[in-house]
């Protein structure tokens, strides 16, 4: 459809940004999280403070899952660069490096987030607690995947290649952390406060699930805005 | 790429591995490259731990949850425990050996780099026996430096070792786990052509997932009454960490290897 | 509630306008390509 009426190429009228609607629908969505986090749910049983720093949870799990999602596409997208001669190419290697961006930055907001709700539980910000211990070596290893691709910044080919190699590599400790570490340790995370034995309330489901979707919302628009902009310019380097 | 002119086979790939290993410890032996930079690294860093422990080795503390209301003398005397524990020292004795790692290990696949040799080996041998037989010469390297280190430190610090069958498994296990992630990140950062802090970047998120097994094993070690089961899944969790890690190694390492 | 909500809209607003700059270099490069 064109837009344009056949009017020439610079043109200012603005283009129209491909899955609005469910771009809008996830600032609503989180709007309504936000609002919900703080309006909806009740207090949970067992949290103190009369249960508000539980609301932190509703931001902390979902960026705490995304971000394990995330490193499980990057990984794959990688196993797909190295073993797969259909995708041994370097959009697959890009989306690849923009699954691990975005789960270090996930990964990030998780820690802060997580880092809110221990201050506001137990009054120690940080408490070297397993899984807390767990999400900053994770945030390493992110940061070191971004370090070896920055090292590697003018050569393309090898660093696909190298990244790749690593992301895979470090599949195993990624692993050991996210089901071992927490299990072989044993910590102060709480892990059945969410699930009572009557299930989640149903004001928590209310709230806790949509945070699922528009987390997820987020970060499939954060994923294709950094896509579309690597392929710009690579187009464009490729063209000059 | 060129493709060697081997077809690698079973034995072949062995014996060819076995060959690499054996030039690595000729010129390590004749030049002593890794040699003289762990052991200096080894002796001063034991030398450090021990003038700077010396005082805290003698410290006690008590706990004071385990004390009676209205306390003496005597019942604090009675109670007193150090203040550096068994788990502390191990901790440290791991740091000192992941640094040694590091310093000696760091360069596996820089010298044929610099030597211009990797072409010829690259001609000559599969990537799957370059890669087993340079693991070996890291493993080596990493046991012989804790064969040397961990008497020292026992001797230094007053580790208690605990059962000794156990400590040996614990501490080859931990070999295992330095050796295999220092050659798979040694190979990435010198493909990298990075610098010795793009090794220790790479190599540190990894080996810190280990230590954090490490040290829970150590616990264990330590711990007194502990059922076999757990002994089994502590152990077997470090074991098998190592065995992944060279399993996803050896599957990647021609990605790493190849032009 | 009013600081993450205030934040998450900014965040919005943000990355909308990313959005949209990138559709009209898209289009451009588009129209570009078509003729």
């Amino acid at each position: 459809m064109d837009l344009t009426n056949g009017r020439n190429i610079a043109s200012s009228a603005p283009a129209r940004v491909p899955g609005a609607w469910w771009k809008y629908a996830c600032g609503a969505l989180m709007c309504y999280v936000i609002y919900g986090a703080f309006f909806i749910a009740d207090g949970a049983a067992g949290f103190g403070k009369g249960g508000d720093n539980a609301r932190a949870v509703f931001f902390h799990v979902p960026s705490a899952v995304l971000s394990s999602l995330c490193y499980f596409i990057g990984v794959v997208y990688a196993g797909m660069y190295l073993f797969s001669s259909r995708y041994n190419n370097l959009e697959t290697d890009a989306k690849s490096s923009i699954a691990m961006e975005l789960g270090l930055l996930f990964c990030t907001l998780a820690t802060i987030t997580g880092s809110i709700f221990a201050g506001i539980q137990w009054g120690v910000f940080w408490n070297w607690d397993p899984r807390e211990t767990s999400i900053v070596i994770m945030l390493l290893l992110y940061a070191s995947y971004v370090v070896l691709r920055l090292a590697l910044a003018g050569r393309p080919e090898v660093r696909a290649r190298l990244s790749a190699v690593y992301a895979l590599v470090a599949v195993v400790p990624a692993q050991f952390l996210i089901w071992a570490v927490p299990r072989l340790l044993a910590g102060m995370h709480p892990t059945d406060t969410l699930q009572t034995s009557s299930g989640l309330s149903l004001h928590y489901k209310l709230v806790l699930y949509p945070a699922f979707l528009a987390f997820l919302l987020v970060f499939v628009w954060l994923f294709q805005l950094r896509l579309r902009a690597i392929k710009l310019v690579s187009r464009r380097e490729a063209v000059s | 790429m060129i493709r060697g002119a081997v077809q690698p086979d079973a034995a072949g790939w062995a014996s060819q591995a076995r060959a690499l290993f054996l030039k690595d410890v000729r010129a390590e032996l004749r030049t002593r490259v890794a040699l003289s930079s762990v052991g200096l690294f080894t002796f001063a860093a034991l030398l450090l731990i021990a003038l700077a422990t010396r005082v805290l080795k003698e410290t006690l503390t008590v706990d004071l949850a385990r004390l009676p209301e209205a306390v003496t003398s005597e019942q604090i005397r009675a109670h007193m425990l150090p203040a550096w524990d068994d788990p502390g020292k191990m901790g440290l004795l791991w740091v000192l050996l992941i640094f040694s790692a590091f310093a000696g290990l760091a360069h596996s696949f820089v010298h044929e780099e610099e030597a211009g040799t990797t072409l010829a080996l690259r001609l000559s041998m599969a990537p799957g026996a370059v890669y087993a037989g340079k693991l070996c010469f890291n493993l080596a390297v990493v046991l012989c430096v804790a064969a040397i280190a961990t008497p020292a430190y026992v001797l230094i610090t007053g580790l208690h070792t605990g059962p000794i069958a156990e400590f040996l498994v614990l501490m080859i296990a931990g070999c295992l786990g330095l050796g295999a992630v220092a050659t798979i990140v040694a190979a990435l950062a010198a493909k990298a052509r990075g610098t010795g802090g793009l090794f220790g970047a790479l190599g540190l998120p990894l080996l810190i997932v280990f230590e954090l097994m490490l040290l829970n094993a150590a616990n264990t070690l330590y711990g007194g009454d502990v059922t076999p089961l757990q002994s089994i899944k502590d152990f077997g969790g470090l074991i098998s960490y190592s065995v992944l890690l060279i399993a996803v190694s050896a599957v990647t390492f021609h990605f790493v290897w190849e032009e | 509630m009013a600081v993450p909500m205030v934040t998450w809209i900014g965040l919005f607003v943000y990355a909308m306008q990313i959005d949209r700059r990138l559709s009209r270099i898209e289009r451009d490069e588009k129209d570009r390509d078509d003729l």
